[in-house]
């Protein structure tokens, strides 16, 4: 088999290359900034959020150093023990500055806490904590849905939190 | 040229062997994200309460809203590399504490390890000589334990004292 004459000179070409790159990449390539070791371990992202539909995400302005965020909730939520979820309403927008965690507390207990809502987030359900459920009977409860605000990009925690009042009804 | 089968065949071979070599040289020299370390605790750590001399404007702060209170000393003196500011995690706190010293600009001229509530650090050893009248930020850095998520921060302007 004749095997043509450019595909050999290509090929040979190729070897080149590669090699020129490689020994540039391993003794002549400056390396890039060494990156910074964050400040803070980053909260895993919420498993339960979901897309915003039809979010704008033209971004809130703040003051250098500080943050804006927009919330969107409800202040009814159910808890089904069999399920061992709660169900109930809150947004993270788009055009919220900084990442949410929530939780749901009734007398100071914290039955559920989220991971991060990043903006554009929402979520319709979420797990209760672990073994959480058998603190809590049929009836409605009277408890505060907290919502905590992260730095986007380094991960740390703003001073203030939102405390909303909610109506918790539990169901078995 | 006559090339025989063979020979091309260890052509290509080569071929395929120094892309490979290209891309895993590109790749392991390129940028990468590092991973989360957790800062360590620090090894001048001393338990209990400082008694600190008068004039260092030594005093508890705290504010509402924040999760945790701390002690630490307003008028902050340096000798050499050495800063003295008696940092201190207020015993009932249920966070791990920090304090980072910074210039005006914000660069990190010296830090502390993590402290436990009911801990205290005497000193923090600075990059550089510094003035009297050096206008340095004072950033305590909570840590939630364990986890090492992020427990909020305080800043607090000062300047070196004399």
């Amino acid at each position: 088999m004749n095997i043509p004459k450019w595909l050999v000179i290509a090929l040979i070409a190729v070897i080149i290359i590669c090699l020129l790159l490689t020994v540039w990449a391993l003794f002549f390539r400056i390396p890039a900034n060494t990156p910074l070791t964050p400040d803070y371990a980053p909260v895993e992202k919420e498993e339960n959020a979901e897309n915003i539909e039809g979010d704008d995400d033209t971004k809130l302005t703040a003051s250098p150093g500080g943050g804006a965020v927009g919330i969107i909730y409800s202040d009814k939520i159910t808890i089904d023990l069999s399920d061992k979820k709660a169900s109930l309403y809150f947004a993270n927008p788009g055009k919220s500055l900084q990442d949410m965690v929530l939780q749901v507390v009734i007398q100071d207990e914290i039955l559920v806490q989220t991971g991060t809502i990043n903006p554009g987030k929402q979520v319709r359900t979420l797990n209760l904590l672990v073994g959480k459920e058998s603190l809590l009977t049929e009836g409605v409860y009277e408890g505060k849905l907290m919502a905590h605000y992260y730095n986007t990009e380094t991960g740390e925690k703003a001073m203030v939190s939102t405390a909303i009042s909610v109506t918790i009804t539990v169901r078995i | 040229m006559k090339t025989s089968n063979k020979s091309f065949k260890i052509l290509i071979a080569l071929a395929v062997l120094s892309v490979a070599a290209m891309v895993s040289s590109l790749c392991l020299t390129g940028g990468r994200e590092v991973e989360f370390t957790p800062p360590p605790f620090d090894a001048d750590a001393v338990a209990g309460t400082p008694s600190v001399p008068d004039g260092f404007g030594y005093g508890e702060f705290w504010q509402e809203g924040m999760t945790y209170r701390f002690s630490v000393c307003g008028n902050v003196t340096a000798d050499g590399t050495e800063a003295t500011l008696y940092f201190t995690n207020s015993e009932g706190n249920e966070v791990w504490l920090k304090l980072r010293v910074l210039d005006k600009g914000g660069k990190i001229l010296g830090e502390t390890g993590l402290i436990k509530p009911g801990e205290y650090v005497e000193k923090v050893t600075l990059s550089g000589t510094f003035e009297a009248g050096t206008e340095i930020v004072l950033k305590v850095m909570g840590y939630e334990p364990e986890t090492y998520y992020s427990a909020g921060s305080v800043s607090l302007r000062t300047k070196i004292g004399e």
